[in-house]
């Protein structure tokens, strides 16, 4: 499934490039062409497991040719259409999703301006453009395509942890639910969707993954002891030839709901263990915009009892009215996935 | 059965505090926590302790250092309890007064309310504490939490000089881990990192 998506957003970067590169002097070739807006239209839909915002807006004529620019600042991406009239299409047009404010289209000197007001900062690798024929069975012209994708979402296979062999650790499972917020968000439904995004982007990415579990189930047994269990999980890294990385993934609890935050966690003495604890720690900072309690050392059973470095990430309070809600929501998930393979690849490039 | 065996303890207990000459009869545990003054429940007080006889020789008051982490979980805080030694000894009154629990601002109690100390014993520098099982049964979870209850056992045993570690039981039972985070298969030593 990954691969298609992966395909799909290369197919799309080449068109990209097709179109800056090569199209305009196609387009300069039969210049007489000139578009008019005649359609737009917007909806959510999933990339690579990342849920985005696509914006479409179609015109009279052939592929448009445009240039794009997006400002830090003012959070905008601007595109511009040459020899294009707005047409029909509505000069503002209200979004207040939570990926754009608004879009405002307007002529300048014979050209058509776009200008996107985004949530968050435009940057490389958080929005694309493209553009799409006309669809006659779909009822669609021509279009100009911009894809929004929530923060930190990740296009594109992350380099430097092809070939690398991990062990991702779902905390909890099965007979243990781990702790539970006051909503009822269970710990290990949310370690266990988290890992198996993180699996499914590492192996996109051309590492070897190995699950302690992959289902909600005990890795040893239902109600062993919590060594049995917690030594099960070790051993699950342990016995894989050349396991490079153990990643522990657990939600916090504390018996004051006041208590938030992510952190990460390594065995006292392991520099490598630091070192992974530390990346992930910077990155699941950077994308899930929690309190940062630190990189810590701590007595973990399972950092204790693995052979290779070994980090245990703490996402999030569930016993925390607000970050139980993140720690449910899908696309934060997502988010937290992302940021923490980007962490493990860090790990690996040194 | 049980509750025999819980009004006969009592029994015993009211009749060696009025042999000891002792008026105060609050059962104080999981109650209010304001009070610097701790009187210990009377009902499970340890029955085997080696140096109970010396305990008895020592009765008094004693100030006692009680961690409590931060409201934050981050940070484990020394809040100064006054404790009365008499039927506990000084090791029992110390964990009793830690769950009391406390009111004090920014200040958790990370201990559960129902969770009861069965007995403390020491041997060498390690203390050997018995909890029935709500220790385990009522216990919020997550490491941070896991971390704060058993450093706040700790450090406030290891206040004491003559005791180093801290093995923690479970209705008699040496026990693993308390929700699955920490090791705690070997007697644990004291959590400096964890103190303000």
């Amino acid at each position: 499934m990954n691969n298609v998506f992966r395909w799909a957003s290369l197919v799309g970067v080449l068109m990209a490039f097709i179109c800056g590169l090569w199209l305009p002097q196609m387009a300069e070739a039969r210049s007489s062409q000139s578009h008019e807006l005649n359609y737009f239209q917007t909806s959510k839909v999933k990339i690579a497991g990342a849920s985005a915002l696509r914006i479409e807006i179609g015109m009279t004529g052939e592929e448009p040719k445009y240039t794009v620019k997006d400002s830090l600042l003012r959070k905008q991406v601007v595109i511009t259409l040459p020899e294009t009239r707005r047409g029909k299409v509505k000069e503002q047009v209200k979004l207040n999703n939570d990926l754009a404010k608004h879009v405002k289209i307007m002529e300048v000197e014979g050209s058509t301006q776009v200008i996107i007001d985004c949530v968050n900062t435009p940057v490389d690798g958080n929005y694309r453009v493209t553009t799409a024929p006309a669809e006659r069975r779909l009822n669609k012209p021509a279009r100009i395509i911009v894809e929004l994708f929530e923060n930190g979402a990740a296009m594109d296979a992350v380099p430097g942890i092809k070939g690398k062999t991990i062990v991702i650790d779902p905390g909890h499972g099965g007979s243990d639910s781990g702790a539970v917020g006051p909503t009822g968000v269970k710990e290990k439904d949310v370690a266990l969707a988290v890992s198996k995004k993180v699996e499914s982007l590492l192996a996109s990415s051309g590492a070897r993954v190995i699950m302690t579990r992959s289902r909600d189930v005990d890795v040893y047994a239902p109600n062993a002891t919590d060594k049995q269990e917690l030594q099960a999980r070790c051993n699950v890294g342990n016995r894989a030839p050349r396991a490079a990385l153990f990643v522990s993934i657990h939600c916090n609890a504390f018996s004051n709901p006041a208590a938030n935050g992510m952190e990460t966690y390594y065995c006292a003495g392991s520099q490598k263990g630091y070192e992974a604890a530390n990346f992930i720690n910077e990155e699941l900072a950077k994308a899930g915009g929690l309190f940062n309690r630190g990189v810590k050392t701590a007595n973990y059973y399972v950092l204790r009892h693995t052979s290779m470095p070994a980090t245990l990430l703490e996402l999030g309070f569930v016993t925390n009215y607000r970050e139980e809600k993140l720690l449910r929501s899908d696309a934060y998930q997502t988010k937290l996935a992302n940021a923490i393979v980007r962490g493990i690849a860090r790990y690996f490039k040194g | 059965m049980k509750k025999l065996r819980y009004l006969l303890l009592m029994v015993l207990a009211l009749t060696l505090l009025a042999a000891a000459g002792c008026s105060d009869n609050k059962n104080n545990v999981g109650g209010d926590d304001n009070k610097t003054t701790i009187t210990a429940d009377k009902g499970s007080a340890p029955k085997a302790l080696p140096d109970k006889e010396k305990e008895k020789a020592a009765k008094g008051k004693l100030t006692i250092k009680v961690y409590y982490p931060d409201e934050q979980g981050l940070k484990l805080q020394a809040v100064k309890k006054t404790v009365k030694v008499g039927s506990d000894d000084k090791y029992t009154a110390a964990l009793k007064a830690l769950l009391d629990g406390t009111k004090e601002k920014g200040l958790a109690t990370i201990v559960p309310k129902q969770a009861k100390i069965k007995s403390v014993k020491v041997q060498g520098d390690t203390a050997f504490v018995d909890f029935d099982d709500n220790l385990i049964k009522k216990f919020i979870g997550g490491s941070t939490g896991e971390e704060m209850l058993v450093g706040s056992i700790v450090n406030t045993l290891t206040e004491f000089s003559e005791i180093k570690k801290v093995q923690l039981l479970v209705e008699g039972k040496k026990i693993e881990s308390i929700s699955g985070h920490l090791d705690l298969t070997k007697p644990v030593e004291r959590m400096d990192n964890l103190i303000k």
